[in-house]
């Protein structure tokens, strides 16, 4: 039944076996009295068997065919995820501190004079506004319109405090909602968007894909 | 059906055979490992438990356990090896049952088995060969590696996965035992 793996030495029974005499008379013995093969105890032990195999299901039959589907979308999640994690840190990575270095006897330089900076310059736009389109369109239904004169408006570009200050709609209004929607995304969204959409494209592939 | 070509003929090792039970789930190959391994199996539970009717229950419950178990095999063990380690593990549970019963009930146990003519026949027949003698000198682990080694032609190294241990110790528990039963014998 078995094959020599080349692994016996002298301890090994089956060695001994050929030029021990008890052992010889031991496997003799054994074989002598080994029961014959019962086809109704066969048939009992399937009859068990076929009873378990009723309530067990082997996880061998999901295994093999959706290990490899699940293992890539694992691999992929988790790619994606430091990918995210290392964008999410470059863009909140903390200003360095000062050199710790103190220069000693400097001489205070005077105040330079300030120069007129072309880009701090408020730059005006004007813009156009149809009140009555406005109005029209806020106040009254459809079919009414309002005519008003287009008025003029000139317009001074707002400083980056005054973009990042809080809008004053209420939240969670249509306005707010519309405002937030329209708001410019920060290069961090932006570059996320672009990692995350074709990974979700290719999750959502995987999943769907079906064997 | 399987196809014929892929399906493991009754010449196929049992290890082949295993193999088609575990990754296709082939009942006929699972059957024709039940009938390899009937009279082996018996043969080696009846003479730990020295009673058949417990043997044939052992044996089912070894082969159901099989069963339930087998895509835990892996074709590196020979399936021999593996059902005996599942058989020597039954046996073992089975006789230390045995012995708590006994210890719990005490003589009203020993007196009830010493007038049952069925269990005393069987036993009377066991104590009639010489493979019960080495049941009565050597352990149980002793008595399985001599087993496995005289009967079944196993290697050391498929004895040491059955009984748990390394290839060496299984040669040094092999030759203390032929040793102890030479002197007895």
């Amino acid at each position: 039944m078995n094959i020599d793996d080349g692994s016996s030495t002298e301890f090994d029974g089956r060695q001994a076996g050929a030029r021990d005499p008890l052992a010889d008379r031991l496997g003799r013995e054994a074989m002598a009295e080994r029961p014959a093969f019962s086809p109704e105890l066969h048939h009992r032990i399937l009859k068990r068997v076929r009873g378990e195999r009723l309530f067990v299901k082997s996880p061998q039959r999901f295994w093999p065919g959706r290990w490899p589907t699940i293992a890539a979308a694992a691999a992929i999640l988790a790619v994606s995820g430091l990918i995210a994690f290392w964008i999410a840190r470059s863009h909140s990575a903390p200003v360095p501190n000062p050199p710790a270095s103190v220069v000693e006897n400097v001489l205070p330089l005077p105040p330079k004079a300030q120069e007129p900076s072309i880009s701090a310059a408020p730059a005006s736009v004007a813009v156009s506004v149809n009140l009555g389109g406005v109005l029209s369109a806020r106040l009254f239904p459809p079919e009414i319109s309002v005519s008003l004169p287009t008025v003029s408006i000139s317009l001074l570009s707002q400083p980056p405090e005054a973009q990042a200050a809080p809008s004053t709609t209420l939240p969670g209004s249509p306005d707010r909602l519309l405002e937030s929607l329209l708001e410019p995304m920060s290069s961090a969204q932006v570059a996320l968007i672009d990692v995350m959409s074709p990974i979700i494209r290719v999750l959502i592939g995987l999943l769907t894909f079906d064997h | 059906m399987e196809p014929a070509s892929r399906h493991p003929s009754l010449k196929s090792t049992a290890e082949e055979c295993a193999d088609c039970a575990r990754v296709r789930g082939c009942a006929a190959c699972f059957e024709e490992l039940v009938r390899r391994f009937q009279s082996p199996l018996l043969h080696y539970l009846t003479r730990r438990v020295l009673s058949r009717h417990d043997a044939e229950d052992l044996l089912q419950e070894t082969f159901l356990v099989a069963y339930r178990n087998l895509h835990r095999y892996r074709s590196s063990w020979r399936f021999s090896t593996w059902l005996f380690t599942i058989a020597n593990r039954l046996a073992a549970s089975a006789r230390r049952r045995r012995r708590e019963r006994v210890g719990a009930a005490g003589r009203l146990v020993q007196e009830f088995a010493g007038t049952d003519p069925l269990a005393n026949a069987q036993e009377n027949e066991m104590r009639s060969t010489l493979w019960d003698a080495v049941r009565q000198i050597l352990e149980p682990d002793a008595f399985t590696a001599l087993w496995l080694s005289y009967v079944e032609s196993m290697p050391a190294d498929q004895i040491g996965r059955v009984l748990g241990r390394n290839a060496n110790a299984v040669r040094i528990l092999l030759h203390r035992a032929r040793t102890r039963l030479a002197e007895r014998l």
